[in-house]
């Protein structure tokens, strides 16, 4: 214990080290909070005892049925190009697939537009800012107003300062105008993207989630995520707000470093439900493994063209 | 009784027994919540409850002759943060590059909020990460070197030498700027 201290005290000896070990004080935690840790542990401890076997068998049977109808509709030239199957992963399933694909030619069919404006409504709920709803308006050049529910907006700083709004394209963020120039050929438009499967579907989410992507690079998208692999077709299903959608999931496996040999991994589905008629995600939501709610939601309530703000 | 038993042998334990496992939580979650509390302070209850289900789902794969259990624990917890830094990127303004995962925003804000000097915030904000985390490991979570080496996954002897530079680039100047007034 004395070796602790001095060791430590040694380390902490430079001027202001007090006052910078007094700004750490915080408050114990409500008892609460570690009893609703000790009671999600005890769930997942009996989730554990309870439902192994069941996990471990099933998942294995669905593997095999999937790679042998994803092998099988290949063969059959079924599938206009190969499954990829992105770091020997999963590909997505022979479902997933057929419904992303008809997604792309919804999204075909939408109409393009050359509004002034993109809206974006979303209702997020997390643990950082638990339940909020935002809209924001952003125009081609990037900037982007906030809208407040009285009506208030906020406008974006002057200058570059204000031009924040992109998205992710490889190893690039693109804005507004570079989006019109991506490719619309599905095979010319994967190129840009990741090879890794997990960052590749990140940012074909995030363009498919608030994007003005055109309807032609709208439908390319689909149907690059049609060709990335770990996606499952869930089915029919409501969102939050009670709109009949489809939802695909990816679950995916996450390691983290607990110091030097000690990974550990643990496991991530994500939901997209979305809108069959229009293509459009009405909300995605970020599951950990062992837990009963959502880490976070996001509600796309309205995405579209707008020629004026609010 | 398996509250007799150190952090060590209850974990091993709990690979066969999982009810060894909360004399841990009750243990721990202070420390735990603290880490968490300087670092996301409005997501602390829910970062303890997902720390809890990692380390529980992780804890067949505790080694002892690693490092001890509180090390792990808070390796588990840092990963907890920085995943949920990475998870609420998109809550951020889009900005290139962005989608890190150092809190050290939030812990600046939490330096601000208790009149902490400026000259030493822009010391600390100017270490490199690494350093700064085993920094605060040390001060905040009063983690031996060792253990924080453990946390941040690097050899012992490396977080010694770092923190030592830390150190002195924290001592480098200060008595000019904090002081104000050398004479």
């Amino acid at each position: 214990m004395t070796e602790r201290t001095n060791e430590r005290d040694d380390l902490l000896d430079f001027p202001g080290a007090g006052e910078l070990i007094t700004a750490g004080d915080v408050a114990p935690p409500a008892p609460g909070a570690v009893a609703a840790a000790k009671a999600a542990v005890a769930r997942a401890a009996e989730r554990e005892t309870a439902v192994v076997p069941l996990r471990v068998r099933v998942p294995r049977r669905r593997r095999f049925l999937v790679a042998a109808a994803a092998v099988a509709a290949i063969a059959a030239g079924a599938v206009a190009y190969p499954v990829l199957d992105v770091g020997g992963e999963q590909a997505a399933t022979a479902s997933a697939a057929e419904f992303l694909n008809d997604m792309a030619a919804v999204a075909a069919d939408a109409p393009a537009t050359d509004a002034k404006y993109w809206k974006v409504r979303v209702e997020t709920v997390n643990g950082d800012d638990r339940e909020m709803r935002t809209t924001t308006y952003f125009d081609r050049a990037g900037r982007v107003w906030t809208v407040d529910e009285d009506g208030t907006v906020h406008e974006p700083p002057a200058g570059e300062e204000g031009k924040v709004k992109n998205w992710p394209v490889g190893k690039r963020w693109l804005t507004w105008p570079e989006l019109d120039k991506l490719p619309t050929d599905a095979k010319a438009l994967a190129e840009r993207f990741p090879k890794d499967a997990q960052s590749r579907f990140r940012q074909l989410v995030i363009m498919l989630e608030d994007s003005p992507a055109s309807p032609e690079l709208r439908s390319a998208l689909f149907e690059v995520l049609a060709d990335t692999p770990g996606m499952e077709l869930a089915g029919k299903v409501k969102d939050s707000k009670g709109r009949p959608g489809v939802a695909i999931d990816t679950t995916q496996k996450a390691t983290f470093t607990g110091g030097p040999g000690k990974d550990v991994t643990y496991w991530t589905t994500d939901r997209y439900i979305v809108d069959p008629d229009t293509g459009l995600l009405l909300e995605s939501t970020h599951k950990i493994r062992g837990q009963d709610i959502p880490a976070d939601r996001y509600t796309w309530q309205e995405v579209g063209p707008a020629d004026q703000i609010g | 009784m398996t509250t007799d038993l150190d952090d060590e042998e209850l974990l091993s334990r709990t690979a066969r027994d999982p009810a060894a496992f909360e004399p841990l939580v009750v243990r721990h979650s202070a420390a735990l919540h603290g880490y968490f509390a300087r670092r996301a302070p409005h997501a602390a209850d829910d970062l303890l409850a997902e720390l809890w289900l990692q380390a529980y789902a992780a804890r067949r794969g505790f080694d002892p002759a690693r490092g001890p259990a509180r090390a792990w624990l808070f390796g588990v917890a840092r990963n907890v943060l920085s995943a949920h830094w990475r998870r609420t990127a998109r809550q951020r303004p889009a900005l290139p590059g962005d989608g890190g995962d150092d809190p050290w925003e939030a812990v600046d804000a939490r330096l601000d909020a208790a009149a902490v000097a400026p000259r030493l915030r822009d010391l600390l904000a100017g270490l490199p990460e690494e350093e700064r985390e085993l920094l605060l490991l040390v001060a905040w979570e009063q983690l031996t070197p060792g253990e924080a080496a453990a946390v941040v996954g690097i050899p012992a002897g490396t977080a010694r030498s770092r923190l030592h530079r830390a150190r002195t680039r924290l001592r480098a100047d200060a008595p000019l700027d904090l002081a104000g007034d050398p004479a």
